[in-house]
């Protein structure tokens, strides 16, 4: 149940990023109310305090809204939401062209792959 | 808001040789999850005592939300010891019974609803319970309480993993910003994430306050890492 | 506090206490029925008609009779000691003194329920003899006036008795009857609570010893009592010049005087041994 983190960095940079990544990925719809904040830091097995220090990150660059009546959303601002999602693809697009460019293959033959590997 | 523990150099000397704690100075916030992490004869135990008022300081204080430790800081503080303590001829419903006339901040409903999640029946006497089963009784009934300080010491070495699940998401569940959770263990591993802040102690002395975020980032490293770099033999 | 600490160790102390009891009653009846042989109602009436196995069964009862109540006494002084040892400075301990509770409250509802018990004990004993030296006087009255009970006798007789008890009682201090039958309560009462603060006492200060707290405690407790024996000593020395020539005086007035500074000496020993206790226990408890 408890959610994998890796032991070297800090534990609320990457909950930010695993919250960012369920929002931008859907599981969060936009305008959705998310879990509270001790709901999630037990099923993340985390401290509570980390978790809203997650939360008030998430908050800072507007992914999260707070509500006064005790509720968080998720933003409705799905431009914003899809430049993330677009961000964070440019990432990892980065990371696998220069990974293939290592590996000596033309712009073209990445382009055969990677046709092929959605065919299947 | 002020401190919930304010340690001011305090000392516990044995005898002339044996110096458990030396010249501590120490501040605990409340809403806090603690580790108290140390070697061996680092002084966790010695420095617990006091805390629970079993062992009187040689110099030095510690107040407890402004009190001395007594029967003030007893009503407000719940300990669990890392050893079987409750009696084997009771059983469980007679212990409940127990802590519910002595702390008035004990819940005996959220203590059944735990015994129930557990499995474990409230009429078995304690002597037919496995060690693992008794120990998760005595975590129950302080976790049952709602005290300003918790003082948990190895509460989850002597359990199989599966229940130490069920114990740290408890203390996370059960987690107020008005109280503080001072937990004692060998396993950094298992518990660094739930935790706000570590203490180091080597010799008596405190080597490092700090939060578990800041460590990594500072040295890039778990906690248990630099543990062991610490206090590497 | 106290009361809820009284409580507790009340329910904690009372099955096996009720026990040692029912044993008790149990001893009674043997001691009552170690009487009904044949030796004894030949012997009231001076026949000799030898020693049967029966009278030999009797005798064996009646042996066993003193040495159970020898072990009834004992088992609970054991039981109080180690109860107490356990509940206060073994593992246990972790928990009594983290309730929020003085340690004067700690320590006096021991005490109180100590001491209660030890009383109840040693009055149901001495209720216990009387029971069975009644039962034996019933037989002896029996064989001899061939009345069938005792107690009729005494019912009907009853001015006899009384003039009989308040003699008892009168000639015990040399004081007024109703006064000495008092005395001899309070006296009882006091020596029951001085008792178990001593056997808790001797304890307590055992604990002081890091490795040999068993050792400790009993090596305290034979110096406690050595100490009380060498002071009574010391007190009744004058008195030893004072020789009185009338020997039916019974006890003369110094005996009296004598038996009040002893109680005031046990008395105020005690009340310096649970400062001590309490003065171990806050400053320095050191639980392992």
């Amino acid at each position: 149940m408890a959610w994998e983190l890796d032991a070297d960095r800090p534990i609320y940079t990457q909950l930010v990023e695993r919250i960012q990544m369920q929002i931008v990925s859907g599981i969060y719809q936009p305008g959705s109310k998310l879990p509270s904040v001790r709901e999630l830091a037990a099923e993340a097995a985390v401290n509570p305090n980390t978790m809203q220090k997650a939360f008030a990150e998430l908050e800072r660059c507007g992914l999260i809204v707070t509500l006064r009546t005790n509720g968080r959303l998720v933003t409705e601002d799905t431009d914003m939401i899809n430049e993330i999602k677009q961000n964070q693809a440019k990432e990892y697009l980065d990371v696998f062209i220069g990974k293939m460019k290592e590996l000596n293959y033309t712009e073209n033959d990445i382009i055969d792959l990677i046709n092929k590997a959605i065919a299947r | 808001m002020n401190d919930l523990v304010e340690i001011v150099g305090l000392s516990k000397a044995y005898d002339e040789r044996t110096t458990a704690i030396n010249n501590m100075t120490l501040t605990l916030p409340r809403g806090r999850i603690i580790g108290l992490l140390g070697p061996n004869g680092s002084g966790k135990t010695t420095l617990i005592k006091m805390l629970n008022g079993l062992l009187v300081p040689t110099q030095g204080s510690i107040k407890i939300n402004g009190f001395y430790p007594g029967p003030e800081t007893k009503a407000k503080v719940a300990y669990l010891p890392d050893r079987t303590y409750l009696n084997n001829a009771q059983c469980v419903s007679e212990l409940l019974d127990y802590y519910n006339d002595f702390y008035a901040d004990f819940s005996r409903d959220r203590a059944g609803e735990m015994l129930t999640g557990l499995n474990i029946d409230p009429t078995s006497k304690m002597k037919t319970l496995s060690k693992g089963t008794k120990e998760k009784v005595q975590l129950i009934l302080v976790m049952s309480r709602s005290a300003d300080l918790y003082i948990l010491d190895e509460p989850i070495a002597g359990v199989d993993p599966a229940a130490r699940d069920y114990i740290l998401r408890t203390i996370i569940t059960n987690y107020s910003p008005e109280a503080t959770i001072l937990l004692a263990t060998h396993l950094i591993g298992d518990i660094e994430s739930v935790l706000d802040e570590v203490i180091f102690l080597r010799y008596g002395q405190l080597v490092l306050y700090n939060s578990v975020d800041n460590i990594r980032m500072q040295h890039g490293k778990s906690v248990d890492a630099y543990f062991r770099e610490v206090f590497a033999c | 506090m106290l009361g809820k600490l009284v409580k507790h160790e009340w329910k904690a102390t009372y099955k096996l206490n009720l026990g040692l009891i029912a044993i008790l009653a149990g001893l009674t009846i043997l001691g009552c029925l170690s009487f009904c042989t044949p030796l004894w109602t030949n012997a009231f009436q001076d026949i000799d008609a030898g020693f049967t196995f029966t009278d030999l069964t009797g005798i064996m009862s009646l042996i066993f009779y003193f040495i159970g109540i020898f072990g009834v006494l004992w088992g609970l002084i054991i039981y109080l000691g180690v109860h107490f040892y356990r509940n206060m400075y073994s593992s246990e301990g972790y928990l009594t003194h983290t309730l929020p509770a003085s340690s004067h409250q700690l320590l006096i509802s021991r005490i109180l329920v100590g001491g209660i018990w030890y009383l109840i004990l040693q009055v149901l004993i001495v209720l216990s003899i009387f029971i069975v030296i009644f039962s034996m006087l019933g037989i002896m009255y029996r064989a001899i006036t061939g009345e069938a009970s005792l107690w009729t006798y005494i019912m009907q007789n009853q001015d006899e008795v009384m003039k009989l008890l308040n003699e008892v009682f009168g000639s015990m201090y040399n004081m007024d009857a109703v006064a000495g039958f008092l005395y001899f309560i309070f006296t009882t009462i006091l020596g029951a609570f001085v008792f178990v603060m001593t056997l808790y006492g001797a304890i307590t200060i055992g604990q002081l010893s890091a490795k040999h707290k068993v050792m400790m405690s009993i090596v305290s407790y034979i110096v406690i009592s050595m100490i009380k024996g060498i002071i009574a000593y010391v007190v009744a020395l004058p008195s030893l010049f004072y020789v009185t020539n009338d020997i039916y005086s019974g006890y003369s007035s110094t005996t009296i005087s004598l038996n009040l500074i002893n109680v005031l000496i046990n008395l105020v020993l005690s009340v310096g041994l649970y400062f001590i206790s309490n003065y171990i226990i806050t400053r320095k408890l050191n639980l392992e």
